[in-house]
């Protein structure tokens, strides 16, 4: 999409890559999915389906807003067939927006949640409640940008949902909308808030692979679907705040509400950088594409960690770079830019404690990867393996020693070999 | 691959048997070699013949893609072929999907090989 296109734009030493002013990175499906059922896990479904379409109405507004004054889009006719062309750039399905000025319908198919969770789980569970809060609040916002609404002032709901063995996804968009699009944190707040690039370990071969990677993502299109499909992986080009969003406001809320159980949701939440490692990190260096653009992986923990670290570069996670790595010992992961800290700065201020759980987490998987995956038998990155590695023999432990929510110049974690 | 004087042997791009392939889709890759190397253009003659387009244009990568959404890469440098079956096709039909889209694979190339071959 020509318009979409137009919009990219980067913080190329920082790894950062935004859709106008908005932060955008790849995650798969894999992520997407367990990050989702963190925010319901914590919250219940229906409280964390509020938090979840307002996060997506906050984040989205902004691109769409960016999309239609890029295109010099006028009429509301105009600017809905833009926002129902950008979600299937987006990796996200297709959503037909049927909507006037105080509200309407629209009805989605093969929407990214929805779909992709009735192809993860759909034989095993039986799911009851919507899986498309992101859609829902793309259609909110998306409404209210085309008729020059106030912005915040609709709200959207899903009635039925794909994941729920209905048809197809149908929503209605209403009045009453609660998102505050008062602080936005887009391409200046990463400014503020970033320090300049780190230089580690191994530099120049992790540039190097990055900037492939950058370049090679960069062509992927989507198909007639609405589906983009990258290295063998099903992945979404996602806007990052609405990841830092549910996930800090359903902490947030955690804290206030049930404190004793605040470590449990951190630990989900940092989960998912072990389940992104796992599945997207280990499904581009099993790939094909992996193989003819840098090499098949080797047995060797430390070129494995060389080879993830330019993955999240390429990704757009941000500048990550090697501190130090000891084989079979010892990592020290940092970044002088990522998507979680400069979020977190601008809508709440400083952290007392570390908050960069998906930085911090995925860098233990990194070394679990490293060294406890056979690469040369090419293993199936399943269920079965995933729990292997990380619920019952995860070797590591780690420490955020260094985080910029609390104020500190970058983030840094150690990870070390767990003593027996 | 070309060889200087003489017709192409019917063997040099047989395909290694297909075997399930690393990745995080279930049953979805399914993975065979190409012994022999034919160039791009003889297997992206081969594959576009079965309704395939190469919607990847690196050097030293093919990734064709099937109107059903089913996709072949190939890495040109070692021979490496992974079969990705459309994540719509049902999980218990992806074994039999992969494995026709394997034949049919194979037969286009042997139909190449022995169209060279005769002339």
């Amino acid at each position: 999409m020509k318009q979409m296109r137009s919009l990219l734009a980067a913080l190329p030493d920082d790894d950062l890559t935004f859709l106008g002013s908005s932060p955008y990175v790849y995650h798969c499906h894999h992520f997407n999915l367990f990050h989702d059922q963190t925010v319901d896990d914590a919250l219940g479904n229906e409280q964390a389906f509020a938090v979840k379409s307002r996060a997506a109405h906050e984040a989205s507004w902004h691109l769409l807003a960016d999309l239609v004054k890029s295109a010099d889009a006028v009429t509301p006719a105009e600017r809905l067939e833009i926002a129902a062309a950008a979600l299937p750039w987006m990796g996200h399905g297709r959503l037909a927006l049927l909507t006037e000025k105080h509200g309407g319908t629209a009805r989605g198919e093969y929407l990214h949640y929805g779909f992709s969770w009735q192809e993860k789980y759909g034989s095993r569970v039986r799911r009851r409640h919507p899986a498309d809060a992101f859609a829902a609040g793309w259609a909110a916002a998306a409404t209210e940008v085309a008729y020059d609404l106030p912005p915040g002032s609709l709200r959207c709901r899903e009635h039925a949902c794909f994941a729920c063995r209905e048809a197809a996804c149908t929503f209605e968009v209403e009045g009453g909308g609660d998102a505050n699009l008062d602080t936005y944190v887009g391409k200046e707040t990463f400014e503020r808030f970033i320090s300049p690039a780190t230089v580690g370990q191994n530099e120049d071969t992790v540039r190097k692979i990055a900037a492939g990677l950058k370049d090679f993502v960069a062509g992927i299109e989507s198909d007639e679907r609405g589906l983009v499909q990258g290295f063998g992986v099903y992945v979404t080009r996602h806007l990052a705040n609405y990841y830092d969003q549910t996930a800090y406001d359903t902490i947030h809320m955690i804290e206030r509400e049930k404190p004793r159980v605040t470590e449990v949701i951190e630990e989900l939440f940092g989960e998912s950088g072990h389940v992104c490692v796992f599945y997207t990190c280990g499904g581009i260096l099993a790939s094909p594409e992996w193989e003819a653009l840098v090499g098949p992986p080797e047995n060797d923990p430390e070129s494995i960690v060389v080879s993830c670290t330019a993955i999240a570069r390429g990704l757009g996670f941000g500048h990550w770079s090697i501190a130090e790595m000891v084989p079979g010992e010892r990592l020290v992961l940092q970044a002088s830019s990522n998507y979680e800290a400069p979020f977190y700065r601008e809508r709440y201020g400083k952290s007392e404690k570390p908050r960069c759980y998906f930085f911090a987490n995925a860098a233990r998987a990194f070394m679990q990867l490293a060294h406890k995956v056979d690469w040369q038998e090419r293993p199936q990155l399943d269920d079965a393996l995933y729990q292997s590695l990380f619920k019952s023999n995860l070797g590591w432990d780690l420490e955020m020693t260094r985080c910029q929510t609390r104020g500190d110049e970058v983030n840094e974690v150690v990870v070390t070999r767990r003593k027996a | 691959m070309s060889r200087p004087g003489g017709a192409e042997r019917a063997e040099a791009f047989r395909l290694t048997p297909l075997v399930p392939d690393t990745g995080c889709g279930r049953s979805r890759h399914w993975a065979c070699h190409i012994e022999g190397r034919p160039d791009v253009a003889t297997l992206a003659g081969c594959l576009e013949a079965n309704g395939l387009h190469r919607r990847c244009d690196h050097p030293a990568l093919g990734v064709f893609r099937h109107s059903r959404g089913h996709e072949i890469a190939w890495v040109t440098a070692t021979g490496r072929i992974q079969i990705r079956v459309d994540i719509e096709v049902p999980r218990s039909e992806r074994p039999a999907t992969a494995a026709r889209l394997y034949r049919s694979l194979a037969g286009a190339l042997a139909s190449k090989q022995s169209a060279r071959s005769n002339t």
